[in-house]
């Protein structure tokens, strides 16, 4: 009797971190919504006081992420699509490999050389193989979600 | 029939002549379980079965070595085992040396099987006659053969249940992102707004929050909805829910435009 008394604490002990582990897997509210189409706009000021204005899509489900990306800059328009596989997933964290992007044509709208680090940011981002972390920042509406896109710093919040 | 009885250094010990084997439980409780060897086995047995009766060796070797011819060396070497076994090499207390006549086993260490080891199993076996019980004070209990087995079963068990429960620990670190990059988030409220600075450092976040509620209070806007703030590098991002639930996102440089006027457009429904 006196061996089997830590023994039993033994597997009360096992039990209630397990216990623990799998409500934590099973209840831990999610920040977003799988196969939930979200959308914003976006404005972005440039150097050169230009305005270059973007609507984005983003679906995430299914162990893929896509987003399509609709920009113009006086007039002329450019559109681009990226797919992703969820290499690594969390209630608060989605990590993203690349691995298709699909450009209504290759130039950029901007000026290259007066935005040089948007340019940069651009092609880590277009580049078949990168690995992106999303970070997914609590929300008071259900209906929308804000995340931030470590490698980037990217801020952005969206609807559906 | 099992034997009990206790060593010099208070330790337990339980020898169950059918199997051999000896079971020594410390005044730590830690039990250790062996199978001690044939002729050993049979000269413990035989003078178990009347301690503090000497037996000479000749009796010794027809029933340890069942009538085969040994030498007496082996009676030697069994009786230096079997105390060295025991604990008790040195002084020769529990397996005692009778000069001229032959070998005994100390009566006074011997104790009850019966009476210190109840379970189930045995109370069909037939209690073995002892001639003396332990006339000082009982150490610890102790623990019989096949408590010995379960416990060892128990604890193959735990370590499964460990591994098992390491690889569910890590799962779940892992599910959680416990390694990713994280950002931390500092809110504050201004009426109806809701300011969220985002920074990757708690200082830099709460920084962020004072500058944009400051100058939110200082143009007096009456602002609606809920605004997540960031600078990163010398951009500052501006991204809001607004009171409709549509959203939008700016971006410029710090240098470009006022933070509160950012806000107070990026909530405008007219974008």
């Amino acid at each position: 009797m006196k061996s089997m008394t830590p023994s039993t604490a033994h597997w009360i002990v096992l039990a209630i971190i397990n216990a623990a582990c799998i409500f934590s897997l099973l209840y831990s509210p999610s920040y977003y919504m799988e196969n939930i189409s979200y959308q914003t706009i976006t404005r972005q000021w440039l150097e050169d006081s230009n305005q270059l204005n973007t609507e984005e899509y983003l679906t995430i489900g299914h162990g893929r992420l896509t987003q399509t990306t609709l920009e113009s800059l006086n007039g002329k328009i450019r559109n681009a699509t990226i797919s992703a596989q969820v290499i690594r997933e969390s209630n608060h964290h989605v990590q993203i490999k690349i691995n298709n992007v699909k450009l209504s044509q290759d130039n950029e709208l901007f000026a290259i050389e007066k935005t040089p680090d948007l340019f940069f940011r651009r092609q880590f981002i277009l580049q078949e193989g990168t690995i992106l972390n999303y970070e997914l920042l609590p929300t008071a509406d259900k209906n929308s979600v804000c995340f931030y896109v470590h490698d980037v710093g990217r801020l952005r919040c969206m609807n559906h | 029939m099992r034997y009990a009885f206790k060593l010099k250094n208070g330790a337990m010990a339980l020898f169950d002549p059918d199997t051999a084997l000896l079971t020594i439980t410390t005044t730590h409780g830690e039990v250790q379980s062996s199978t001690i060897g044939r002729a050993e086995s049979r000269l413990l047995d035989l003078l178990l079965m009347d301690p503090g009766q000497t037996k000479s060796r000749e009796e010794i070797i027809d029933y340890t070595w069942n009538d085969r011819v040994v030498a007496s060396g082996s009676l030697n070497q069994a009786v230096f085992s079997l105390r060295n076994l025991l604990n008790d090499s040195r002084d020769h207390e529990i397996v005692m040396t009778v000069p001229r006549r032959g070998y005994c086993f100390n009566r006074l260490y011997v104790m009850d099987a019966q009476a210190e080891l109840p379970t189930p199993s045995d109370a069909a076996e037939p209690v073995p006659a002892l001639e003396a019980l332990a006339p000082q004070k009982q150490g610890p209990l102790p623990v019989p053969a096949e408590k010995t087995g379960t416990s060892t079963y128990i604890t193959k068990f735990q370590l499964i249940g460990y591994v098992l429960t390491l690889g569910v620990c890590a799962y779940t670190g892992f599910h959680s992102g416990f390694d990713t990059p994280k950002v931390e988030v500092s809110s504050a409220k201004h009426n109806e707004l809701a300011i969220h600075a985002v920074g990757h450092s708690v200082a830099e976040a709460e920084e962020l929050r004072d500058l944009s509620i400051a100058q939110v209070k200082q143009l007096s806007l009456n602002l609606k909805g809920d605004v997540w703030l960031n600078l990163f590098k010398s951009n500052y991002s501006v991204s809001c829910i607004r009171p409709d639930l549509s959203t939008a996102n700016l971006q410029l440089n710090s240098e470009q435009k006022d933070l509160a006027l950012m806000i107070r457009q990026c909530l405008e429904v007219t974008l």
